[in-house]
């Protein structure tokens, strides 16, 4: 996927790795908008135009997969990036790509262009 | 043709006897002397327990005296199905006798208990029972009885199988020496299968004298305070040979009327399963504490290494080991409560102290007790840590006389959950200058606390020094 001049939403409640996230994404020419909880991250899909998404699975102890399903009808390409333990998603997620972490952007770039074309 | 009933009950082969309200005896049958071994003159007129003595103390004369009290009472008729009541022979010798009584209260034109009429049969020859069953509704009566033991042996049969079949341990130590009145099928498994039954602790079950647990025992009984045992310790002797088991139990005392202790009731759950399931739980902690900070200390190598020969990335590195020190001390202070939660005050001084070293003296810290998730506990840490590092190159630590104030508290604000307010004041070193290009440790602190609320931070540069202001909200408890 051709990052240039997207607005990605990242979703992701470790500020470092969100910090870090957006660094990587405005070297490949995006703009990154960090949400650190579910609730801040649907009220952004409602008003920007988002053109991709990261989800952390599991931000704060609540997991995305209602953010993911919201963004599918919406037509918006995502992933997941998570930590451990959540490799397996529920059957209706999963075919979306996923990176573990630590990751870096060509890995996700990768993952993106995949979730682009699903 | 009119019936004469007084003739009848004369004739009567069924003894009866009238009482007055006094319990004196006003008019007997042919029948009742004969029963009774008494002459009319002996009797009539006598009270009842002067003519047929008891002992006041005695079951026999209290469930007669009852019988007829309730009569007297309640009006209404009441049956004693079966009273052993001896009567003295002629010879002067007490004979063993069983009766079976009714009473029935004849009211007078106000309402009131006259007399009594007793209808008594001498039930002590039991073949006799036989001949009078059906005039003398022994049959009933004795049926009567026996569905009253029949609800009291249902009931008596519930409890024995619930307390048989409760899934915890019951037992039921006995006098001073502890005997085993009862224990259920859990206690009975509990110690291997032993027939315990009727023998003291330190017989039945000899391996636990020595682990205390009579001498236990006897302070409960002594004292009349239970004894509350949480994942005790017990070896018992098993079919496996002696295992090693974790008890949850009560021995609580059963006091008789006078308050001192009878008997002890010993009561509990096998709790080893989750004792195990704590422990590996506890190692697979410490194992994981382990892997995280080695992790850290391999990551910490490899930046080492890929830095050493690059020019001019001497500061880079040293700023990654810092950052890593400051992580690991963060990891280190949440390891020691099992990653639950930490002090916001150890949070704040153990990355500090990690950045500055001995300067972490100026900077003093003031605040209530706040317990902190261990993100933002982390999160925090990382933050002070790049507040300290500037303060260091930049800021007040950087001035000989700097210092660093760092106050927190709670604000309730009622409706909404409390929020947490944390300031960085320093003073005593040079005017703090916005930055033109925010770094990453800028950035951070600009982000604020990691929370599932909200949180806003607010940077200031003052010409006194620079300050920063942090809120969150804490969940509510």
């Amino acid at each position: 996927m051709n990052l240039d001049g997207r607005l990605v939403l990242v979703v992701e409640d470790e500020p470092i790795i969100g910090l870090a996230l957006e660094d990587m994404l405005g070297d490949a020419g995006a703009n990154a908008i960090i949400a650190e909880r579910v609730d801040d991250a649907l009220s952004i899909v409602e008003h920007e135009k988002i053109g991709a998404a990261i989800l952390d699975v599991n931000v704060h102890g609540v997991r995305t997969y209602g953010l993911a399903e919201r963004l599918g009808r919406a037509g918006i390409p995502y992933i997941f990036a998570t930590g451990y333990g959540d490799l397996s998603h529920p059957t209706e997620f999963a075919d979306v790509p996923t990176v573990t972490k630590p990751y870096n952007l060509q890995e996700i770039e990768r993952a993106l262009t995949a979730a682009e074309k699903q | 043709m009119p019936v004469d009933f007084k003739s009848l009950m004369v004739a009567s082969p069924n003894p009866y006897v009238l009482l007055d309200k006094e319990l004196k005896l006003a008019w007997m049958n042919d029948a009742y002397l004969r029963v009774t071994g008494r002459t009319r003159e002996e009797i009539v007129g006598r009270p009842l327990f002067e003519a047929f003595p008891s002992d006041p103390a005695s079951e026999s004369h209290r469930l007669l005296k009852g019988s007829l009290e309730r009569v007297l009472r309640t009006k209404q008729p009441d049956e004693l199905a079966l009273i052993r009541y001896d009567i003295r022979t002629v010879a002067g010798e007490m004979d063993v006798r069983y009766w079976s009584a009714t009473h029935t209260p004849l009211l007078d034109g106000d309402g009131q208990v006259e007399f009594i009429l007793q209808h008594t049969v001498d039930v002590t020859e039991m073949h006799g029972l036989r001949t009078m069953r059906d005039d003398m509704r022994i049959v009933e009566r004795a049926s009567q009885i026996q569905s009253e033991n029949l609800d009291l042996t249902e009931q008596t049969d519930l409890l024995r199988t619930m307390f048989e079949q409760a899934p915890g341990f019951v037992a039921l130590l006995t006098g001073p020496e502890h005997r085993f009145t009862l224990a259920n099928a859990a206690y009975r498994q509990l110690i291997g299968g032993r027939d315990v039954i009727g023998q003291p602790v330190a017989e039945a079950l000899p391996e636990v004298v020595g682990q205390g647990f009579v001498q236990l025992l006897d302070t409960v009984m002594q004292s009349g305070k239970p004894y509350v045992g949480r994942n005790v310790n017990v070896r018992l002797i098993r079919a496996s040979g002696e295992d090693e088991r974790f008890l949850d139990f009560i021995y609580q005392p059963i006091l008789g009327p006078d308050g001192v202790a009878t008997a002890v009731l010993v009561q509990g759950h096998d709790v080893t399963e989750q004792v195990e399931a704590q422990e590996v739980q506890r190692l697979l902690i410490n194992e994981l504490n382990h892997r995280v900070k080695n992790t850290l200390a391999i990551v910490q190598s490899l930046a080492t290494q890929s830095f050493r020969n690059l020019e001019g990335a001497d500061q880079a590195r040293r700023t990654l080991d810092a950052r890593l020190n400051a992580l690991a001390a963060a990891h280190a202070l949440l390891t020691s409560s099992n990653w639950e939660s930490a002090m916001l005050a150890d949070a704040v001084r153990k990355s500090a102290e990690a950045t500055a070293g001995a300067d972490v003296d100026r900077i003093r810290l003031n605040g209530p007790d706040v317990v902190l998730a261990p993100q933002a506990a982390v999160s925090l840490a990382m933050i002070v840590h790049e507040l300290t590092t500037n303060a260091i190159k930049y800021g007040a630590l950087s001035a000989p006389t700097g210092q660093i104030d760092v106050q927190w508290d709670i604000c309730e604000t009622g409706v909404r959950s409390p929020q947490l307010v944390f300031s960085w004041k320093e003073r005593g070193g040079p005017s703090a200058i916005e930055p033109q290009k925010p770094g990453f440790g800028t950035r951070l602190i600009k982000r604020g606390l990691s929370s599932e609320r909200s949180a806003s931070a607010k940077l200031n540069y003052t010409a006194e020094g620079f300050e920063y202001h942090v809120t969150m909200e804490l969940p509510r408890e």
